[in-house]
């Protein structure tokens, strides 16, 4: 059976990763974005030179936490792994095809292959509750998908969308890889969008054009009488 | 006696055919024409034009027809016995402190004395709203003129919801003149014989919200500065203190505003509230939520994407000054139709028509000989 979303495969990590993640991501956006409008650069390539920083700045962070990574050879990529499942942050080309050609590369192609790391006497843990990470019934729940996966752990594709004027969207999904080389997402789930509570603060109150105006009041001044001379 | 007919604003030693020296000055400097070059097209001398003004010399009724070809008037209109408006620019609140000239300042209180001049001519018909602003003790901060503001015109909490309608209800007279009459000088307010005008040009009012914080800052104006004559950074900053105020409250910022510097958000909020992205970025600074550094950095990434004449005030009602042509149609019903103004005025009924900010869509006629 194949992991149907990010929320299955990271179980209790979820919530953490994802809040880490937003932080990981909006923090390298912006310093990216400053970068971009500082070098006064007329093209975006230095912008698009984050997925880099993106892939690294995740590492950093988990390893900072006690979570291990994978190397991608060819291309020696450390991709941090967190309850058994790679964590691949990747800033998507705008093009329509992008998800489906995402392993194009040999690298990126070996994220859907890497087998499990040998289990550790301590596993690090990114939820409240530290004690949930070692639940048996929780083992339990996992133990189907990695095998249904054929012993390769799970990629967690985190898709970022931006451009040097603003960060579009996190979303996360669980990426598949057909025989043909083609990749599916499943259970694709937005982590973040911008400043969904702005909305709701925004749509509180009328706006400033809203409804008919009231215009000021004239009235005929009858007494005076009707000529310029009166 | 004819004497005891004479209106409030009449001059007491008027009468009417006589010649008036100021109503020279005051057509001559609304068409920004020097008193030499008015003398070159008039064939007199310049200390003669001087003399006029000054009231030592009337002019021959020739010359009296050439002065009034060359500025475009009734020969009439030099004529004294109705009620005119006299301000200097101690009176007037210039937005500008860049150095205008004189003449420039000259022209745009011309223009506004004009302007005065028909509201008091439609009133004559027409009953306008009475000004209704609240009196402030001196000293009054910015911040608190605009919350008391906020309560005396009973506006709640959230937007100021089609300001320029708003302060039209309140007795101010706002005018948008063309840009070769008030470039110079820009926005800019006077109290004219207790009458609240607003004066704006289309280079405000081509952004709905440069034009509301701009009229809103001619408000506090009126309200903070009344006629102190003091012309100072400090006045400007306080006038833009309270439109900021005014438009965008502290308390309701702080619960809208964004927690970090998000253009997206800003704009989204902006339209909301009528107010630009830009002044947002402002709020965000004194509102503790950004620094200085990051704001310059935003106001950068604003001014790449910047578009001066995007939302342009004719496409919402509200922003648009309405007062002087409802009055004007008011009028016209009742009977006082634009000749009666322009009669009023001594002025031609296009004259009247473009202070009222009609314009002038008259077909062109021209004679068409047999030829064909």
């Amino acid at each position: 059976m194949s992991p149907d979303s990010p929320a299955e495969v990271l179980g209790s990590e979820a919530p953490g990763l994802r809040d880490l993640l937003v932080e990981i991501v909006r923090a390298r956006h912006a310093r990216a974005a400053e970068a971009h409008l500082v070098a006064e650069s007329r093209y975006a390539m230095g912008f698009g030179s984050q997925w880099r920083d993106l892939l690294d700045d995740t590492r950093d962070a988990l390893k900072a936490r006690g979570f291990r990574s994978c190397k991608l050879s060819p291309g020696g990529h450390e991709i941090p792994v967190v309850n058994d499942c790679l964590v691949y942050v990747w800033r998507v080309p705008n093009s329509p095809n992008a998800v489906s050609e995402f392993a194009s590369s040999p690298t990126r192609r070996h994220s859907f292959t890497t087998a499990p790391l040998d289990p550790a006497l301590w596993e690090p843990s990114l939820s409240d509750e530290e004690e949930l990470a070692q639940d048996p019934t929780y083992e339990g729940e996992v133990g189907p998908v990695l095998q249904a996966v054929g012993d390769s752990m799970p990629l967690v594709l985190v898709l970022v969308a931006s451009t040097p004027r603003q960060l579009q969207s996190i979303v996360w999904a669980v990426a598949m890889l057909h025989g043909d080389g083609t990749v599916e997402l499943r259970g694709q789930e937005v982590v973040w969008e911008p400043e969904p509570v702005i909305e709701g603060n925004a749509s509180r109150v009328e706006a400033f054009d809203s409804g008919s105006p009231v215009l000021p009041k004239v009235e005929p001044r009858k007494e005076e009488g009707s000529g310029p001379n009166a | 006696m004819p004497e005891d007919r004479l209106g409030l604003f009449e001059l007491p030693t008027g009468r009417t055919g006589r010649f008036e020296p100021a109503r020279l000055t005051q057509v001559r400097a609304r068409r920004g024409i020097s008193k030499a070059d008015l003398a070159t097209f008039v064939g007199v001398s310049a200390a003669a034009i001087g003399q006029y003004e000054a009231g030592v010399n009337s002019p021959r009724p020739e010359v009296l027809d050439r002065l009034a070809e060359a500025l475009k008037v009734p020969p009439q209109f030099f004529g004294a016995g109705r009620p005119m408006a006299r301000i200097d620019a101690v009176s007037a609140h210039f937005r500008s402190l860049r150095s205008a000239r004189v003449s420039d300042r000259q022209k745009a209180l011309a223009t506004a004395t004009f302007v005065w001049e028909l509201t008091f001519a439609l009133e004559r018909y027409v009953r306008l709203p009475e000004a209704d602003l609240p009196s402030l003790p001196p000293g009054t901060r910015p911040t608190e003129a605009a919350a008391v503001l906020r309560r005396y015109w009973g506006l709640l909490d959230g937007p100021v919801k089609h300001l320029v309608a708003t302060a039209e209800s309140r007795g101010i007279v706002v005018v948008v003149r063309p840009l070769h009459e008030i470039d110079a000088v820009d926005a800019f307010s006077a109290v004219i014989v207790d009458r609240p005008v607003i004066m704006t040009t289309p280079r405000r009012s081509e952004n709905v919200f440069r034009h509301r914080f701009s009229v809103a800052h001619e408000i506090g104006h009126l309200l903070l500065h009344g006629d102190s004559g003091e012309h100072s950074a400090t006045v400007e900053q306080e006038a833009d203190e309270f439109a900021a105020a005014f438009l965008t409250p502290a308390a309701a910022m702080d619960a809208a505003l964004p927690q970090r510097l998000d253009l997206a958000a800003l704009d989204r909020l902006g339209r909301t509230w009528g107010v630009s992205p830009k002044s947002l970025v402002r709020r965000m600074v004194e509102r503790g939520r950004t620094s200085e550094s990051s704001a310059r950095r935003a106001y950068q990434r604003l001014s790449i994407t910047d578009d001066p004449r995007a939302d342009p005030t004719n496409a919402y009602p509200g922003e648009i000054p309405s007062l002087l042509k409802k009055a004007a149609a008011l009028a016209g019903d009742n009977g006082a139709g634009l000749p009666a103004l322009a009669e009023a005025l001594k002025l031609s009924p296009a004259q009247v028509r473009d202070l009222l900010g009609d314009a002038d869509e008259r077909p062109v006629l021209r004679l068409v000989n047999g030829q064909g």
